[in-house]
C-alpha cells in the first residue's frame, strides 16, 4: 500500500494507491565539491540539504486511480505532501517532477461507469523529501 | 537701288520736305534685299526733328539736344548711345541702347528700352520705364522725378538720391538705394539690398523672394512691409518704424527707438532691446530665440509652433503669450500677464508675476522660486511637477482630472497585474492658498511631506481587495477638520501636517496605523474592509477496507479549509458518447471530423508552474500562485484512417489553424483548446491505412 497525504500538516485528502513498480529510486543531494591546492592538498567542500532526499516511484494504476492522482496532483502539486511508502517509511517533502506525464498503456479493469472496458495507465511521480521517523 | 561702300553725303537744304540733314556719314557695306543696310550712322540734327523716327538699324549716336523733340522713337536694335539734353523731348522711346541719358530739363514720357544705362539728371523727369531686359544702372539724382518703374529682369543697381520721389517700383534689382529725402511710396520687388537712409521713407514694400538686407536707420520709415521669404537680416533702429511686417528673416532686430507695431513673421532671431516695442508678433514657425531685454514691450505674442527659448528678462512686459517653447524664463521685473501654451521648463524667478497661466499639454518643470508669484493656473492636461519653493505663493486652480500638485508615482500590484499610483506632492514651507476641485470627477490624491507630512500611499498587494494603508507618522497631527469640496465620490486625500492644511480623507482602508503622537481630528470613512487573518484547518480520514481502494477512484476528502481545493471526491463521468471526434466551434459546434479511438501509449501531461527555491539550511520551499497557469496537453495517435479521413482532418487543421476547438476523447471527456502540432505530417502506412498524430493542449470543457 502507499500512500499520498496533503496538503501536510493540515491533511485534508488522502489518496491510497498500490506499490510502485520496481525500479524505484531513492538518493541522498547533498553534494561534495572537491578542491586542490598547489602541494596537492585535498580540500572537500559539502553542501548538505537538510537530509532531503530524491525518490522516484512508476506506478501502473487502472484508469479510476489513474483520475484520481491526476486530480491530486492537480491541487497539490505545489503543497507540501506527507507520503507513506510500501516499506511504511514517512516521507515529508514536495512533487518536484514537471509535467507529470501519464501514459495509456494498454487495456485492463475496471472501467469507468459507464464505459464497457477499462484501461490500466503509467505514470511517474518524482518526489523531494526528508524521512519522518 | 544703292550700292556703296563708304560714303559721305552732306546734306544742307531741305530734302522731300520732311528731313533735314546736314552732314551725314554712311558707311555701306552691301545691299540688302530692298532694304539698307547701314552700319555707323552719325546723324547730327541741327533744326527740327522729324515727328517721328524710326531707325531699323544699328546707329551708333542719336541725340536730341537743345530744344529738339522726338515724339515717338523706336529702335529695334543696338544703340550705343541715345542722349536728350537740354530740353529736348522724347514722348515715347523704345530703344536697346547702351547709354540713355536725360539732362536738365528733357523729358521722356514712357521708355521701353534695354539699355545698360540711365542717366536722369536735374530735372529730368521719366514718367514711366518698362525695362524687360537688364539694365546695368538706373541712376536718377537731385530733382529727378520717376513716376513709374516696372522692369522685368534684374537690374544690378538702382539709386534713387537726393529729393527723387518714385512712385511705383516693380523691379528686380541687386541694389536699390534709398537716400536722403528719397520718398518710394510702394515697392514689389525682390533685391539684394534695400537702403533707406536718413529721411528716406518706403509706404509699402512688397518683397516676393530673398533679400539679403533691409536695414531702415536714424530716421528712416516703413509703414507696410510684406516680405514673403526669406531674409537674412531686417534692422530698424534708432528711431527706424515698422507698423506692419510680414517678414521671414533670419534675423530682425529692433534696438534703440525702434517701435513695431505688428510682425508675422518666422525667423531665427527676434530681439527687442532697450526702448523697442513691439506690440504684436505673430510666430508660426520655429523661432530659436527670442529675447526681450531691458525695458523691451511687447503686448501679445501668438506663435503657433516650437519656439526654442523665450526669455523675459528685466522690466520686460509681455501681456499674451501663446507659445511652444522648450524654456521660457521670465526673471527679475518680468511680467505675463496672459501665457495659453505648453512648454518643456517654465521658469519663474525673482519678483516675476504671471497672472494667468495656461498650459495646453505636459509640462515637465515650473519652477517658482524667490518673490514668483502666480495667480492663475489652469492645465488642461497633467503635467508632471509643479514645485512651489521658498516662500512661493501660488492660488491654484484646478480644472480637470490633474495631479497639479503632485507627482506620479506608481507601485506593481501583484495581485491584479496593475499599476496602483500613489502621489508625492508639496514639500518644504509650500503652502496651497487655495484649491477647487471639480465637482465630479475623481480626485487625486494631494499629500505633503517633510514639515507637511501627510504621507497617502495606495497600498497593493492586499489580496482581492483595493486596500489602502494610511500611516500617520512623527508628530503628525491634524489640526483642523478637512472641507470637502466633493460629496459624491470617495476621494483619496488627507491633510495631516503641522502647519499645512489640506482635504480630506473618505477611502476604504485595510489598515489604518496611527502611531507616536499622531492624531486625527475628523475623519470619514468606511471602515467594512479588513484583513482577512487565514486560520486554516483540516480533517483527514483513511478506511481501509478492500482492495479495490486502489483500483477505483476513491479519494478520502476530509474536511479543511484554507488549503488547495481537494479533489472532487467522485470519479469523472464522461458527458459525451463516442466516438472520439474533433469539432468547431466549442459550443454548440457545428462542424465534426470522426475519429477512431487514439493508440495506446498516448500521453496526457499536466504542466503547471511554480517555483522551488532551497533555503540556507537546505530546505525545500515550492511555491505556485493559483492563478499561474496550468497546462494540460493530450499526445495522441491515430492509426488506420482512410484517405478520406485523412483528407478532412488536413482540411479542418487548416479551417482552424490557431483557434480553439472542441475534441471528444475516446472515454467521452470533452476538451477545448488548441493543436499545437500542425504541421506534423500524417503517413501512409499501406493501402488505405494512414496515421495521424496531434498534441493537443487545453482543458475540461462542458458539452453544450
Amino acid at each position: 500500500m502507499f500512500t499520498f497525504e496533503a496538503p501536510y500538516p493540515a491533511i485534508q485528502t488522502t489518496s491510497l494507491l498500490p506499490n510502485p513498480q520496481f525500479s524505484d529510486q531513492e538518493g541522498v543531494l547533498d553534494s561534495v565539491t572537491r578542491k586542490l591546492a598547489m602541494d596537492g592538498t585535498r580540500y572537500t567542500y559539502v553542501k548538505r540539504r537538510s537530509g532531503r532526499r530524491k525518490l522516484r516511484w512508476t506506478f501502473r494504476l487502472t484508469r479510476n486511480k489513474a483520475l484520481e492522482v491526476r486530480e491530486f496532483l492537480r491541487s497539490y502539486f505545489a503543497s507540501q505532501v506527507r507520503v507513506t511508502d510500501h516499506n511504511g517509511r514517512v516521507w515529508i517533502g514536495n512533487f518536484t517532477g514537471n509535467p507529470f506525464e501519464f501514459e495509456g498503456s494498454g487495456r485492463a479493469a475496471p472501467a469507468i461507469v459507464p464505459l464497457s472496458r477499462g484501461e490500466w495507465w503509467t505514470v511517474e511521480i518524482e518526489f523531494e523529501g526528508v524521512e519522518n521517523a | 537701288m544703292l550700292r556703296t561702300t563708304r560714303q559721305q553725303v552732306e546734306v544742307l537744304a531741305a530734302g522731300n520736305g520732311k528731313v533735314r540733314i546736314s552732314r551725314q556719314l554712311a558707311e555701306v557695306l552691301a545691299s540688302g534685299n530692298g532694304k539698307m543696310r547701314v552700319s555707323r550712322q552719325f546723324v547730327e540734327v541741327l533744326a527740327a526733328v522729324p515727328t517721328s523716327t524710326f531707325e531699323a538699324d544699328a546707329t551708333s549716336t542719336l541725340s536730341l539736344a537743345h530744344t529738339a523733340a522726338s515724339n515717338k522713337i523706336y529702335q529695334r536694335s543696338a544703340e550705343h548711345s541715345l542722349a536728350l539734353n537740354d530740353e529736348a523731348v522724347g514722348d515715347c522711346v523704345k530703344v536697346g541702347v547702351n547709354i540713355l541719358s536725360l539732362s536738365h530739363e528733357a523729358t521722356s514720357d514712357v521708355i521701353k528700352s534695354v539699355m545698360n544705362t540711365v542717366d536722369m539728371t536735374h530735372e529730368a523727369s521719366q514718367l514711366a520705364v518698362f525695362d524687360r531686359l537688364i539694365v546695368d544702372t538706373l541712376d536718377a539724382t537731385e530733382e529727378v522725378t520717376v513716376a513709374y518703374v516696372k522692369r522685368v529682369h534684374s537690374i544690378d543697381a538702382l539709386e534713387i538720391a537726393d529729393a527723387v520721389a518714385v512712385d511705383y517700383i516693380k523691379p528686380i534689382q541687386q541694389f536699390l538705394f534709398l537716400t536722403h529725402l528719397v520718398q518710394v511710396d510702394l515697392l514689389r520687388r525682390s533685391f539684394d539690398t534695400l537702403t533707406s537712409t536718413e529721411q528716406a521713407s518706403v509706404l509699402v514694400t512688397y518683397a516676393q523672394t530673398v533679400e539679403a538686407t533691409l536695414p531702415l536707420s536714424c530716421q528712416a520709415i516703413v509703414n507696410c512691409e510684406i516680405l514673403r521669404s526669406a531674409e537674412d537680416a531686417l534692422a530698424p533702429g534708432q528711431m527706424a518704424a515698422g507698423d506692419l511686417c510680414k517678414v521671414g528673416t533670419h534675423t530682425l532686430t529692433l534696438t534703440d527707438g525702434a517701435e513695431v507695431s505688428v510682425i508675422r513673421l518666422a525667423h531665427s532671431d527676434l530681439a527687442l532691446t532697450h526702448q523697442a516695442d513691439l506690440n504684436w508678433v505673430f510666430i508660426r514657425r520655429r523661432v530659436d530665440a527670442l529675447a526681450l531685454a531691458h525695458t523691451a514691450t511687447k503686448s501679445a505674442v501668438r506663435s503657433q509652433s516650437i519656439i526654442a527659448a523665450l526669455s523675459l528678462t528685466h522690466q520686460t512686459t509681455a501681456s499674451v503669450a501663446k507659445l511652444v517653447v522648450d524654456t521660457l524664463t521670465m526673471s527679475h521685473e518680468a511680467t505675463a500677464d496672459n501665457i495659453r501654451r505648453a512648454s518643456s521648463t517654465l521658469v519663474l524667478t525673482d519678483t516675476v508675476v504671471v497672472t494667468n497661466t495656461r498650459l495646453a499639454a505636459q509640462d515637465d518643470l515650473l519652477d517658482l522660486s524667490s518673490q514668483a508669484v502666480v495667480g492663475f493656473i489652469k492645465q488642461v492636461w497633467a503635467a508632471n511637477a509643479l514645485h512651489l519653493m521658498d516662500r512661493a505663493r501660488s492660488g491654484v486652480v484646478l480644472g480637470s482630472v490633474s495631479s497639479v500638485l503632485q507627482e506620479l508615482h506608481y507601485n506593481y500590484d501583484p495581485v491584479t497585474w496593475q499599476l496602483v499610483p500613489y502621489y508625492i506632492g508639496l514639500q518644504d514651507q509650500a503652502t496651497v492658498a487655495v484649491i477647487y476641485g471639480t465637482p465630479y470627477e475623481a480626485r487625486s490624491i494631494l499629500s505633503l511631506a517633510d514639515q507637511a507630512l501627510g504621507v497617502v500611499i495606495h497600498v497593493d498587494a492586499k489580496a482581492g481587495e483595493a486596500a489602502h494603508t494610511l500611516t500617520l507618522i512623527q508628530s503628525v497631527m491634524v489640526e483642523q477638520s478637512p472641507i470637502v469640496w466633493d460629496a459624491y465620490h470617495a476621494a483619496s486625500g488627507l491633510l495631516l501636517t503641522h502647519a499645512a492644511a489640506v482635504v480630506l480623507v473618505r477611502p476604504v482602508l485595510s489598515t489604518l496605523a496611527l502611531t507616536h503622537t499622531a492624531a486625527v481630528l475628523t475623519w470619514r470613512a468606511a471602515l467594512e474592509v479588513v484583513d482577512a487573518l487565514a486560520c486554516t484547518h483540516a480533517v483527514g480520514f483513511v478506511l481501509i477496507s478492500a482492495e479495490s481502494l486502489i483500483t477505483q477512484y476513491h479519494p478520502f476528502v476530509g474536511e479543511g479549509s484554507g488549503g488547495p481545493i481537494p479533489p472532487p471526491a467522485s470519479c469523472p463521468t464522461p458527458t459525451v458518447a463516442p466516438p472520439c471526434r474533433l469539432c468547431y466551434p466549442v459550443t454548440s459546434p457545428t462542424e465534426f471530423l470522426i475519429l477512431r479511438s487514439p493508440e495506446f501509449s498516448n500521453k496526457d501531461r499536466l504542466q503547471m508552474n511554480r517555483i522551488s527555491r532551497e533555503t540556507r539550511g537546505g530546505t525545500l520551499v515550492v511555491y505556485a500562485d493559483p492563478m499561474w497557469p496550468k497546462l494540460e496537453t493530450l499526445v495522441l495517435t491515430f492509426r488506420g484512417l482512410s484517405a478520406s479521413q485523412v483528407q478532412d482532418y488536413l482540411m479542418f487543421v487548416r479551417n482552424h489553424l490557431g483557434l480553439e476547438v472542441g475534441f471528444v476523447d475516446w472515454e467521452g471527456f470533452y476538451w477545448k483548446g488548441v493543436i499545437l502540432n500542425p504541421e506534423e505530417p500524417t503517413v501512409q502506412d499501406s493501402k488505405e491505412v494512414f496515421t495521424v498524430s496531434f498534441e493537443f493542449e487545453g482543458e475540461p470543457a462542458v458539452w453544450e
